[in-house]
């Protein structure tokens, strides 16, 4: 695999990049750091976007003989996790299966909460939208009601897990990208062709496969930004007062502009932040954004996690996040630089990233790297004026 | 939507309320004359803006916010209670909770927004208990005398029938209106039966919790 091995005869040669993730996927022990280093500039469509997200969040093993066991171990334990929390719970069984209709409103004590939980879910799952651009083939797997089913059992046993927390409306959209690129990669197939025949010829195990790793990985990303969907949401709070600061330092004039006019980031940019940019941009791009977001914490994962790594949110789902953002919001500066409080307030929750392709993303992603590198090296660019509270809103205007 | 449209007033106006009692849909039926191509669950805050006439008052450019229902995003949305003047708060007709709960948003709005705030109690998915009477859980005179009590005004209505939508933003618009000028002592405008503002009535909140569900 080293090199340019010998290409097939009638088969035009592997991309360098691709030789080189099929080496460093191909080794009995995978070096996560390394793989992640690849990572980070995108995961290359001939090979499986799956493997390697699931390798770089910790949960697939990184020693080849040990993967069939603990995948299977992993999953044994999620399905017992959903009999009982799911399956057993009353809220489930009182309710009428998903999609026809509501569970009861009133329940025993302690359980209405869970009662109040699959509503919720319920009433969230059908309206699950992916941002304009994709087939109709996809949205159609998302509505499928074996796919539908899946969400929601995969929300409800992390939300009852997660008390602290609970289902929080968008982390429906959150679960798409995982699920999609877990789904398509059980016939080998490329997040974005995802369709309702694939879904067709997927037996009932391999989705419950799909179901629990799709669960175990959703869990290690949201434990990694727990705090963004806790009471109060400190980390959604933390990201926008950032963002705020981020863009006063690279873009002087827009932040005038956007103080002159009254437009706050943090509620602008709420969305792009809590739902992890689903809602704003086209799958592929998406994808190919969290690429980087999960390469991002698993290159940190591997050096300063320690002692105090809690505090400082996800290096990647958080911290380079908000450099996407910023350059995002700066991308549009000229237009945005234009306009009032209204006409931008309606742009910012609309932005014109339909037609976004992995380019756009890869070179804001290069704008956001450059950034980060620049304010880690002077951690003081990033020092507001005033005393930084941590707490509740407030924000600016 | 157009930046050069001319108007006499600016009212900011919040849209809240559980979640899924259908804030979005009557708010794009409003504003669209539809509802939304591609529902989903409104996350954080959402703006709308139009500009209407009054009946009397002159024309008033409305900026709407409508905001998420769950209580997780409280921090973020009450943050945008501020200088508001005026709120549609919504409950599901077919679902008693959405209703017990205006108690709660009551609260939420007089803590956060303007004190003179004037609210519009919005009945919606009326539709539906007209097609099935059987899946009303919220009387129209529970819902009346509430809002009787609290000082709000009150209509029944249905984003997916359209019916009485244009009515009850434009009546709080024109309310908010009247509202205005008379405490600017400008002019003496009808006033409407009920047009007392809930601020000035602060401890009223035993009374409604009776007639809730």
């Amino acid at each position: 695999m080293e090199g340019h091995g010998p290409a097939a005869p009638s088969a035009p040669p592997r991309p360098r990049r691709t030789q080189r993730f099929e080496a460093a996927l191909g080794v009995e022990t995978v070096d996560r750091k390394a793989l992640a280093e690849l990572a980070w500039c995108g995961v290359p469509a001939e090979l499986s976007r799956c493997e390697v997200w699931q390798l770089l969040l910790g949960y697939r093993p990184l020693t080849r003989e040990r993967r069939s066991d603990a995948l299977a171990r992993k999953r044994e334990e999620y399905w017992e996790l959903r009999r009982t929390l799911y399956e057993a719970s009353r809220a489930v069984a009182a309710a009428a299966p998903a999609g026809s209709g509501e569970p009861p409103a009133r329940g025993h004590t302690g359980r209405d909460s869970e009662d109040v939980l699959l509503r919720q879910i319920r009433k969230d799952l059908p309206r699950t939208k992916l941002r304009a651009g994709p087939s109709e083939a996809l949205s159609a797997v998302v509505r499928d009601e074996r796919v539908q089913g899946l969400m929601e059992r995969v929300l409800f046993v992390w939300a009852v897990r997660q008390p602290a927390c609970s289902y929080v409306q968008g982390l429906n959209d959150v679960l798409l990208p995982l699920l999609l690129v877990l789904l398509a990669d059980r016939r080998a197939r490329p997040e974005g062709t995802a369709d309702v025949a694939l879904l067709a010829v997927l037996g009932e195990e391999e989705l419950a496969e799909v179901e629990a790793d799709c669960y175990w990985c959703v869990t290690k990303i949201l434990s990694e930004i727990f705090d963004h969907y806790t009471h109060g949401q400190p980390g959604i709070q933390r990201m926008g007062h950032r963002l705020s600061e981020v863009i006063r330092r690279i873009d002087a004039p827009l932040a005038r502009h956007l103080e002159s006019q009254g437009v706050d980031l943090l509620h602008t940019a709420f969305r792009w932040t809590t739902c992890l940019m689903v809602r704003e941009l086209p799958l592929g791009c998406c994808v190919r954004l969290w690429d980087t977001l999960i390469a991002e914490s698993a290159l940190a994962s591997g050096t300063q996690r320690g002692a105090a790594g809690d505090d400082c949110g996800s290096p990647g789902f958080e911290a380079l996040l908000v450099y996407f953002c910023a350059c995002l919001a700066v991308y549009f500066s000229p237009r945005l630089r234009e306009m009032d409080f209204e006409v931008m307030t309606l742009f910012l929750q609309k932005l014109p990233t339909g037609g976004f392709g992995e380019h756009e993303v890869e070179v804001l992603l290069g704008e956001a790297y450059v950034l980060k590198q620049l304010f880690q090296e002077s951690p003081s660019h990033l020092q507001p004026e005033g005393a930084v509270g941590s707490g509740l809103p407030r924000p600016g205007a | 939507m157009a930046a050069d449209d001319a108007y006499d007033h600016l009212y900011k106006i919040v849209l809240v309320g559980d979640a899924t009692v259908g804030k979005t849909h009557l708010l794009s039926r409003y504003i669209k004359g539809d509802l939304p191509r591609a529902p989903t669950a409104t996350i954080g805050v959402e703006f709308a803006t139009r500009t209407v006439p009054l009946a009397v008052g002159g024309t008033v450019k409305a900026q709407i916010w409508d905001t998420a229902g769950q209580e997780r995003y409280r921090a973020i949305t009450s943050a945008h209670y501020r200088r508001a003047v005026g709120a549609l708060l919504v409950y599901d007709v077919t679902k008693s909770s959405t209703f017990s709960n205006c108690a709660k948003w009551m609260e939420e709005l007089r803590q956060n927004a303007e004190p003179d705030i004037v609210i519009m109690l919005v009945g919606n998915k009326f539709d539906l208990a007209e097609k099935n009477p059987s899946d009303r859980q919220v009387y129209y005179d529970a819902a009346a005398e509430f809002a009787r009590q609290n000082g709000l005004f009150f209509a029944e209505a249905s984003a997916v029938t359209a019916y009485n939508v244009k009515h009850v933003f434009e009546h709080l618009l024109q309310e908010i209106y009247n509202q205005s000028s008379k405490g600017r002592g400008r002019e003496d405008s009808a006033q409407s039966p009920s047009g007392i503002t809930v601020g000035e009535r602060g401890g009223q909140k035993q009374g409604c919790d009776s007639n809730a569900c």
